[in-house]
């Protein structure tokens, strides 16, 4: 009687293609994955306390103009100034500011001052477009 | 002096060593296993876009936007687009009265859109009595 002895191969699936594989996907999503997540910051209405000349606080008037100057309650300040002339102003909290734009000038200009009038604290801001407000 | 069966690696002297443990390959496992939860990661963790036909302005707003929400897309040459659909400011006041009221609206305009457009969107969206206007941001 012949027996068939059939050798059972010993060799391992190897698994270096798949690490390959696995490799460029992780080259993949390193370069194109984009961990920027949004963000939102309130913005004031229009008739509300900020925009609103009768409240009992004289709001505070920062102007941008088209020229990148800064103007606040007529005087000139630049980017870097500002910060330290609403110091010096000390406004209360709930001061109102009304944040005047010429036409022309980039919303991110805005958006840097409200970021530093809300780091003082000042979070009753209301955007509009200086020919309205004058 | 070097005695047979010993290397010199760079000043250190070592022994040849015949242990069979030694001359096996280092594993790999443990990378892969690490490469493995990278992939994972990256793949949960990272977006490859974010979904905005705009590039908001920068700024150290930390509230996440809630969802949910009316968007008025505003780019940077001016167009507003409200559902897909290209808008006038004004019609906010005159057709979507309905559509806005009581309502939370986020604002997703370019970084470099003219400010006034906002100012202007937040007049007419104020007018029709919206619950809170919010403007989208990125991290700075």
């Amino acid at each position: 009687m012949i027996t068939l002895v059939r050798k059972r191969s010993s060799a391992k699936l190897s698994l270096t293609p798949l690490i390959d594989v696995v490799f460029i996907l992780l080259i993949f999503f390193m370069l194109e994955s984009d961990f920027l997540r949004p963000y939102v910051m309130d913005l004031a209405q229009q008739g509300g306390g900020a925009s609103n000349a009768t409240t009992k606080n004289t709001p505070i008037l920062i102007e941008l103009h088209d020229d990148q100057s800064i103007w606040m309650n007529k005087s000139k300040h630049s980017m870097e100034s500002i910060e330290n002339a609403i110091l010096e102003l000390n406004p209360g909290v709930d001061s109102p500011v009304v944040l005047a734009s010429d036409p022309g000038v980039p919303l991110q200009s805005a958006v840097t001052i409200i970021d530093i009038l809300q780091r003082r604290g000042l979070l009753n801001i209301a955007l509009t477009e200086a020919e309205r407000f004058n | 002096m070097l005695k047979p069966g010993q290397k010199n690696f760079g000043g250190f002297v070592g022994r040849k060593t015949t242990s069979s443990r030694e001359r096996r390959p280092e594993s790999t496992v443990p990378m892969i296993n690490i490469v493995f939860l990278l992939l994972l990661y990256f793949m949960i963790a990272g977006k490859l876009h974010i979904d905005l036909e705009v590039t908001p302005p920068t700024s150290a707003a930390s509230t996440p936007p809630s969802g949910n929400l009316l968007n008025i897309a505003i780019t940077n040459t001016g167009a507003v687009q409200y559902r897909g659909d290209e808008i006038a400011i004004p019609q906010i006041e005159l057709e979507l009265q309905s559509d806005f009221k009581d309502q939370v609206v986020q604002i997703s305009a370019d970084g470099q859109a003219d400010a006034v457009l906002v100012a202007q969107a937040v007049a007419s969206l104020s007018k029709v009595g919206v619950k809170q206007i919010t403007l989208l941001t990125l991290k700075r």
